[in-house]
C-alpha cells in the first residue's frame, strides 16, 4: 500500500502526534462514569477526580449525616496506617496492597502512603501495589516509589483473579511467597459481589505461608445502607457487608487486636461490641494472622 | 528496635508507654514506640502480640 495516501496523523494543539487508537477504542477508560479510586480521592480532598466522581461524592455526602462518606474514607486511611506500622514493627517485610487506589493528596499529611510507613520501620521491606484501574496504576508507578530501587513493585491486575496475580512476574519480582506476607484489602471489597469476593480472598489465604496476615477495611453498617441509592444511580457496584459477613473473610485465621470492629473505633476507643459504636460504623476492619 | 541506653521498657512491661516514639502521625493520632507498641492518642494501644489495650478512662469521682 502506498503510504502517501494515508491521512495526516491527528495532532494535539502543541503538535504531538496522537497515536492511532485502532480497534481498541472501546477498551479505553470511560471517564464519563465515576470510579471508586477517583471518588475516594474526591472525598479525601484531592484533585484527581472528574465530574462524575464529584456528582457521586456530593450525593454520598448528603445521603448520610455528618459527612459519613468522608469520615469513612479518612478512617480507612488511618486504619491502613496504624496496621501497617504495627505489622512492619513486628517484623513483616513483605506487603501486598490489593486495590491500592490513587495516591492520597500530597498536602494531606494525615494520609501517608503504605510504602512510606513500611520504609520508616524497615528500609529494605518490599511493597507491591495492585489495582485493576490503568489510570490508578499510571499514578502509582509515577508517585508510589521507594527511596531504594526495587523495594516497591506495581501490578495492574484484577484482584478477583488470584491465580493471575499470584503467578505474575511483578509479584515474583517483589514478593517471596515462602516468607510471611501482609496482604491488605483497604476499602475495596465493597466493589466486588459475594460470588467473586469470597473465593478470591480464600485463594490468597491458601497461597500464603503461615505467619502471613490479612488486613481488611470494608464499608458496611447503617450509614453505608443510606448510600446504596447514590451508588446505584451512578452505576457503581456497591456491596456493603455487615460485621458477620466481613468476619467470614477471616475464617480459619486468628483475629488480632479488637477483632472485627468499626473502623473508626478499631484502636479500641470504644468497646467494639458497644451498640453505639456499631451504629455509627461506616466500615468494619480487622487484621488476622494465618496460624 | 530500641537502641537507647538505658533500655526502654518492653511491650510486656506496665511502663510500656514510657518508651520513645520512633514514628508518629499526630494528624492521625498515633505513635509507634521503640518497643513496637502502637499507642493511640486516647491512651489505647496495640501491642506487638496483636493484643489491644483499652484506653485509660478513670471513673469520675462522685462529688462529696
Amino acid at each position: 500500500m502506498n503510504t502517501t495516501h494515508l491521512p495526516p496523523p491527528a495532532r494535539t494543539p502543541w503538535g504531538a502526534v496522537i497515536p492511532d487508537p485502532g480497534d481498541d477504542q472501546a477498551a479505553g477508560p470511560d471517564f464519563s462514569r465515576a470510579s471508586s479510586a477517583r471518588l475516594t480521592n474526591y472525598l479525601l480532598g484531592g484533585q484527581s477526580h472528574l465530574a462524575a466522581d464529584r456528582k457521586l461524592g456530593d450525593a454520598l455526602l448528603t445521603a448520610a449525616p455528618d459527612r459519613a462518606a468522608e469520615q469513612t474514607a479518612v478512617a480507612c486511611r488511618a486504619f491502613m496506617a496504624t496496621t501497617t506500622v504495627h505489622l512492619a514493627s513486628i517484623g513483616v517485610r513483605q506487603f501486598v496492597d490489593l486495590g491500592c487506589g490513587l495516591p492520597a493528596p500530597s498536602w494531606r499529611k494525615d494520609t501517608p502512603e503504605l510504602h512510606q510507613l513500611v520504609h520508616e520501620c524497615a528500609e529494605d521491606a518490599r511493597v507491591l501495589y495492585v489495582d485493576i484501574d490503568p489510570t490508578v496504576m499510571t499514578h502509582a508507578r509515577a508517585l508510589l516509589r521507594g527511596a531504594r530501587p526495587g523495594t516497591v513493585g506495581h501490578l495492574e491486575a484484577d484482584l478477583t483473579a488470584p491465580a493471575k496475580v499470584l503467578t505474575s512476574p511483578e509479584l515474583a519480582g517483589a514478593i517471596d511467597l515462602k516468607a510471611p506476607v501482609a496482604v491488605s484489602l483497604h476499602d475495596v471489597l465493597h466493589l466486588i459481589p459475594d460470588h467473586l469476593a469470597y473465593p478470591a480472598v480464600e485463594a490468597y489465604k491458601q497461597a500464603l505461608p503461615s505467619g502471613s496476615t490479612l488486613t481488611i477495611s470494608h464499608q458496611g453498617g447503617d450509614s453505608a445502607q443510606l448510600m446504596s441509592a447514590a451508588y446505584r444511580s451512578a452505576e457503581v457496584r456497591y456491596h456493603p457487608r455487615g460485621r458477620d459477613e466481613v468476619a467470614r473473610f477471616f475464617d480459619g485465621w486468628e483475629l488480632t487486636g479488637p477483632g472485627v470492629a468499626p473502623v473508626s473505633e478499631w484502636p479500641s476507643s470504644l468497646s467494639p461490641d458497644r451498640s453505639q459504636a456499631l451504629r455509627r460504623a461506616g466500615a468494619y476492619a480487622a487484621i488476622a494472622r494465618k496460624p | 528496635m530500641c537502641q537507647h541506653k538505658p533500655t526502654c521498657p518492653s511491650a510486656d512491661d506496665d511502663a510500656r508507654l514510657a518508651a520513645v516514639p520512633v514514628t508518629a502521625r499526630p494528624e492521625q493520632g498515633w505513635s509507634l514506640l521503640c518497643n513496637r507498641v502502637v499507642v493511640f492518642d486516647d491512651t489505647g494501644a496495640l501491642l506487638p502480640s496483636g493484643k489491644s489495650i483499652a484506653p485509660y478512662r478513670p471513673e469520675p469521682v462522685a462529688a462529696a
